[in-house]
């Protein structure tokens, strides 16, 4: 059903008076003397001349031109068909912008989130003046590219700018920026354009509806969901891939590349069931860049799931400092393989001190034995001789896995002072692994380059030394100082950001995208590079002039990406909302068909006008043509 | 006067100004026209002996025909030659030459000075006195206009030695102003001056209210052969309707808006056509003939080519 946004501009209609009275006006008629006039009012009598057709005929450019004004009436009204859908006077789209998005439906057809820029288009094509859109692309964080606004140039600029950031979507985040900006400028409903690949569960109360427009099921895709190396051996890594496939089983090869040589190729199958798994052993002296390609034998619907990289560091025993009163950790650690002791000051990845404050350089983590730093000792005190239990400890904890602290005797008794809570520990970043009976007996804390746990009371003190737990947790110890020192595990990066990088302190870079775009970036005090984006596949680095100082890989690897899942229930806190059966309606603006319409009609009254003209010249010419040649006959 | 006939006057005038015998026709029209005849159906001719050929024998000395003797015949016109030869008596029959009046009636009327009509009927006029005295009949000539009952004639007139009046007379034909007299009229008025048999030549358009079919009855029951010549313009054969127009009647002012249509020419030339047949057949119909005759059209075309090939002149 229409409707007119600017009904009074009818009142143009009475535009249509001038034109009738100056037509007529303007019809001043030629004067020919004749003979008589018996023949032509015979002819003016006929019925054919009077045919209504004929009537209509004589008074055609009249008629044209009153129905060229009433084309132009119409558009000035602004006219509009009414959709199904309450009308709404301000609406904010959420584009997904997630690497799914980029999937394509066929061999070099459209990809979903072209499909959603052109509906999205059109939405801005058939936008009334009092109507209002704000765009906002999410992936995995949300980004408003413009507040509301009717302008249709600053829309489809800032629709334009959507691209695909090759990240995991994620609701959550363009949910509460449409929150906010719900409490500025009030919206009763959001258009959500998506895959629907993202969490089906959002921890969100909704404030608003949600029109959630799901777009249409891609084709098959095949793509690398994990890649991360373990250590073998000395002197090699095992690299983990698994494969996916989405909605069609397929066959492709997996290419190795380490350091740009190939060094392992193999075929394989993968099905709907199940991921597929491949191992690569690769010999890793060296810190290596390794790339793997997965090459699809036929259509890949997703490309930047096709290609992962891993850094491999070069691998080397880890390198362990203890101070010398600590025998029997030294006689423990010894033992172990891939472990080398050092001493004095040396550098170490693992540090075991008796010490309250010391430190070795390139250390990852330090073990404090029976040392409070100057911190602690504000919350806590050591009661010698007082005697401690053990309450309870954190058996998640990577460090305490696999080992009971039942038995153990303490002799000392760590002691909160007077008002003092574990709350007062979290706040400067103590974490609490072992509680003992009166305070706590292990706490670790987190700096950013390095971890510390600080045993409180002294373990030759206890009976720790002769439980087997004493070896246990110095293995995992070993263990999570290998993690820190890239020596056990190394996990690829995925797209996003970059972890925190250590560099030369308060200083410039250059880093440098895969597409070539490059960015100035400049280190903390502390020399840490924070926040280095990644939004999409491939080889990154941090150049000094023209020097690379780190070069790195970032990796898609989501499993649900790759897989190309779609949630077509969006499960909120209090309601759930499911994907609409049909096409956004929106309120279209057909004005611009009348103008073009008005348009057609003064170019068919011009042509009528200089057609009649000219057939009535030639008419003219014709008749006069045989008097010529009569006269140039004789 | 339409520039072919100017173009053709200035010829003349340039060769054998002081010779010519009128301004209507060149001289060597007129010796053309001397030896031409108006080619009537000789059933209307004045008992008076002329040197019209009658439709029924006679007694001049052209031979027509034999026939059968039968009692009472007069012996003399027995052919005792074929009697000698034949032993049978034949009678030698004559043709008879009557008289035959020529009544030419020229319309003068305002409509006839649109186009060079008039002239063109004046010249057509002339061409068909000289016809008709060189024939040795008697020829009279009428013209109207307005006012209905002052009508202008001269005649009827006979012998070469009438020429120069009866030239004088039809180059001197004027329209009237505002004359607007129907045929119908100018014809009851002619006949009331005229008398004898013979044939009417009507020069005239013919776009007339009146009853042409009264007046062609008039004309044959006065027993005149109709020689019905419409003269037409170029504007009345084919109008150019460029544009919307005003149509203004050249003899009493009424006024007709036209509006420029596709089919209104074509429509125009179907009842002009209507017209011309509906004249035609009224003259048919009346032993007699009709031609259109374009105003602009070459005179010498007319006279010795259209004139001849639709049997007016032999």
């Amino acid at each position: 059903m229409p409707g007119f946004f600017a009904p009074l501009m009818s009142l143009l209609a009475l535009m249509a008076l001038p034109i009738v009275v100056f037509y007529f006006l303007k019809l001043r008629r030629q004067r020919l003397e004749v003979s008589s006039l018996v023949l032509w009012q015979q002819v003016l009598s006929d019925s054919r001349v009077n045919a209504p057709f004929q009537k209509f005929k004589r008074n055609l450019l009249l008629l044209l031109q009153l129905l060229m004004l009433a084309m132009l009436v119409l558009a000035a009204m602004q006219p509009y068909w009414k959709s199904d859908a309450e009308r709404a006077q301000r609406v904010p789209i959420l584009i997904d912008c997630s690497a799914s998005m980029a999937a394509m439906d066929r061999p070099g057809g459209q990809s979903r989130l072209d499909a959603a820029k052109a509906q999205v288009n059109e939405i801005i094509d058939g936008l009334l003046s009092d109507q209002q859109i704000s765009l906002i692309a999410f992936s995995d964080t949300a980004q408003r590219l413009c507040a509301f606004t009717n302008n249709k140039r600053e829309l489809k600029a800032a629709l334009e700018q959507v691209k695909i950031r090759e990240v995991p979507g994620d609701l959550e985040d363009a949910m509460r920026m449409a929150d906010a900006m719900a409490r500025a400028e009030p919206f009763e409903q959001v258009v959500l354009f998506s895959d629907g690949n993202f969490p089906a569960k959002t921890d969100f109360a909704l404030p608003f509806n949600i029109d959630y427009q799901q777009l249409k099921s891609p084709g098959v895709n095949m793509g690398i969901a994990t890649l991360n190396a373990q250590r073998a051996d000395s002197r090699q890594w095992d690299v983990f891939v698994k494969l996916v496939a989405a909605n069609a089983p397929g066959n492709a090869t997996v290419q190795v590349y380490q350091n740009d040589q190939l060094v392992g190729t193999e075929d394989v199958h993968v099905d709907l069931d199940g991921p597929k798994k491949l191992v690569f052993r690769l010999t890793a002296d060296e810190a290596s860049h390794v790339t793997i390609k997965l090459l699809p034998d036929s259509f890949d619907a997703l490309l930047s799931d096709n290609v992962a990289y891993v850094d491999l560091t070069g691998l080397r025993p880890l390198a362990v400092n203890i101070d010398k009163p600590m025998v029997p950790e030294q006689l423990a650690i010894k033992a172990m393989d891939n472990v080398m002791l050092v001493s004095g000051n040396s550098p170490a990845d693992l540090y075991l001190t008796n010490e309250p404050d010391s430190v070795v350089d390139n250390v990852k983590v330090i073990w404090r034995n029976g040392a409070l730093p100057q911190e602690l000792t504000q919350l806590m005190e050591i009661k010698q001789d007082a005697g401690s239990d053990v309450v309870s400890w954190n058996r998640a904890d990577p460090l305490l896995g696999h080992i009971t602290l039942n038995d153990i005797i303490v002799l000392d008794q760590p002691t909160l002072k007077e008002n003092v809570r574990e709350l007062d520990f979290e706040s400067l970043g103590y974490r609490i692994l072992i509680h003992g009976s009166k305070g706590p007996l292990l706490l670790t804390k987190q700096y950013d380059s390095h971890v510390e746990y600080i045993l409180t009371v002294d373990a030759a003190r206890t009976t720790l030394p002769y439980r087997v737990a004493f070896p246990v947790i110095l293995s995992n110890l070993v263990r999570q100082a290998m993690h820190h020192a890239g020596l056990q595990e190394v996990q690829a990066h995925h797209t996003g950001v970059f972890p925190p990088m250590e560099v030369i302190g308060e200083k410039s870079y250059t880093w440098q995208y895969p597409s070539g775009q490059t960015q100035r970036v400049t280190s903390n005090v502390r020399g840490k590079l924070i926040g280095l984006a990644c939004p999409s596949t491939g080889e990154y680095s941090l150049k000094d002039g023209g020097d690379v100082v780190l070069s790195m890989g970032a990796s898609l690897l989501n499993s649900d990406e790759s897989t190309l899942q779609s949630v077509e229930q969006l499960q909120f806190r209090e309601l759930s909302i499911t994907a609409a059966a049909k096409p956004i309606a929106m309120d279209r603006s057909f004005w611009p068909t009348l103008l073009w319409i008005a348009l057609a009609i003064l170019i068919f009254e011009w042509w009528y006008f200089h057609r009649q003209r000219q057939r009535t010249m030639q008419n003219t010419a014709q008749k006069r043509s045989p008097s010529t040649q009569s006269l140039s006959a004789r | 006067m339409d520039s072919r006939l100017r173009g053709n006057d200035e010829k003349t005038n340039n060769t054998m100004e002081q010779a010519q015998v009128t301004k209507l026709l060149g001289n060597d029209m007129l010796h053309r026209l001397e030896r031409l005849r108006i080619n009537a159906s000789g059933r209307f001719t004045n008992r008076m002996r002329g040197e019209h050929l009658a439709a029924k024998g006679g007694s001049s000395m052209e031979f027509a025909d034999y026939r059968d003797y039968v009692e009472g015949d007069d012996t003399r016109f027995i052919d005792w030659n074929i009697f000698s030869r034949l032993r049978k008596p034949y009678i030698k029959l004559f043709h008879h030459e009557e008289q035959m009046q020529i009544v030419i009636l020229v319309d003068a009327s305002s409509s006839m000075m649109v186009d060079g009509k008039l002239q063109r009927a004046q010249q057509l006029a002339a061409a068909m006195c000289v016809c008709g005295l060189f024939a040795a009949e008697p020829v009279s000539v009428y013209t109207f206009n307005q006012p209905a009952n002052n009508l202008s004639m001269v005649g009827p007139a006979t012998g070469r030695g009438s020429l120069h009046k009866l030239l004088k007379f039809v180059e001197n034909i004027e329209s009237g102003e505002g004359g607007s007299q129907p045929p119908d009229d100018a014809v009851d008025t002619m006949l009331k001056r005229h008398r004898g048999k013979g044939i009417v030549v009507m020069l005239s358009d013919f776009l007339t209210y009146g009853d042409l079919k009264r007046t062609f009855n008039t004309l044959n029951n006065a027993g005149l052969e109709i020689f019905a010549c419409q003269i037409l313009g170029e504007r009345e054969l084919d109008p150019d309707l460029t544009s919307d127009l005003r149509l203004v009647d050249c003899e009493n002012a009424d006024i007709l808006d036209v509006t420029a249509q596709d089919n209104l020419l074509d429509l125009y030339h179907e009842y002009l056509s209507n017209f011309q047949n509906t004249i035609a057949a009224l003259a048919r119909q009346r032993g007699g003939k009709f031609l259109c005759v374009n105003s602009d059209e070459d005179l010498s075309t007319v006279l010795f080519d259209q004139m001849r090939r639709e049997a007016w002149l032999v």
